[in-house]
């Protein structure tokens, strides 16, 4: 009986040790940037921005977004607005996973749509933040985001959830 | 820099192409149209290509695999956009550089109505979305 069984150790292992690594380490850094008992959506958002820190969207011969100090000083704005625990924006857990979008320039936007709202904020290169509020495809208000007062966005997520 | 001109010898009928990232689409009532996104820049310019002085091929051969939105220049100017040429900032392997164009507001203006002017053009439904060809079609 026991020799038929599958042995707990593989012969041929499905990672290196180079790549356990690599997926450790990843790992570990999202969970610096996402509590544990964060929003969900937070998971796919750090996830398009770590993307796109690293390989940028550049359209060649058009200089649109491309990787450059400029561009991981965007990413790490955006990083702050939606990853540090102290801000409410965490707070608002039931959001439906946001679109990271890159800007001509190096702004990156974050766009959330639900029916027939969308809510999207932008950081721009040159450190500030705004939101969008949308509804049917009209922008119905819009603002500056302070991020040592970050109520403003958490407003428009609240919005965006209601029924 | 935003464009200093409106060059008004491009008429507003003649169809302006603007290459569009993947995360530059989204659907919207069953239509797949180009985002805000696509009309923004840092720098208040965005690049386009003059339809009829260049040819779609070509453009779809520069940037291959990517859709393309086709947008009459008027649209822009009724948002309050300028259509500059600039020839010396086309890519470099582009056969008609005096096709390549930039939009924009020809003053910087703020973020919030920007982005409406943005989203005004790119929800006409006159826009349209050219997929990029088949690898089949050669």
């Amino acid at each position: 009986m026991g020799e038929e069984m599958t042995p707990l150790i593989a012969t041929a292992p499905a990672l290196t040790p180079a790549e356990v690594s690599t997926f450790y380490g990843q790992t570990a850094l999202l969970e610096k940037m996402t509590p544990a008992n964060c929003a969900p959506w937070l998971y796919s958002a750090v996830a398009q921005v770590r993307e796109l820190e690293e390989n940028g969207a550049l359209i060649a011969g058009l200089g649109d977004f491309r990787v450059s100090d400029r561009t991981a000083a965007t990413t790490r704005l955006l990083l702050s607005l939606i990853s540090v625990p102290e801000l409410p924006v965490l707070s608002v857990r039931d959001l439906p996973v946001p679109v990271v979008s890159p800007v001509s320039g190096g702004a990156i936007s974050l766009i959330w749509s639900l029916g027939s709202k969308e809510v999207k904020f932008s950081c721009y290169p040159d450190g500030q933040a705004a939101f969008f509020r949308c509804q049917d495809d009209d922008v119905i208000e819009d603002g500056r985001i302070d991020l040592s007062a970050p109520d403003s966005a958490r407003g428009a997520l609240n919005w965006m959830m209601q029924p | 820099m935003p464009p200093s001109r409106d060059d008004l010898e491009i008429s507003d009928n003649t169809v302006l192409m603007r290459v569009l990232l993947p995360k530059w689409l989204t659907s919207k009532g069953g239509r797949e149209r180009p985002t805000s996104d696509s009309l923004l820049d840092s720098n208040f310019e965005n690049s386009c290509f003059i339809e009829g002085e260049v040819a779609l091929e070509e453009i779809q051969r520069l940037f291959p695999n990517l859709k393309i939105a086709r947008l009459r220049a008027g649209l822009f100017r009724r948002e309050g956009f300028a259509i500059e040429r600039r020839p010396d900032e086309a890519p470099p392997l582009c056969s008609r550089p005096n096709s390549h164009v930039v939009v924009g507001p020809q003053v910087a203006i703020e973020r919030g109505p920007y982005e409406n002017a943005a989203r005004k053009i790119v929800k006409d439904l006159s826009v349209e979305i050219v997929n990029p060809p088949s690898p089949s079609s050669g």
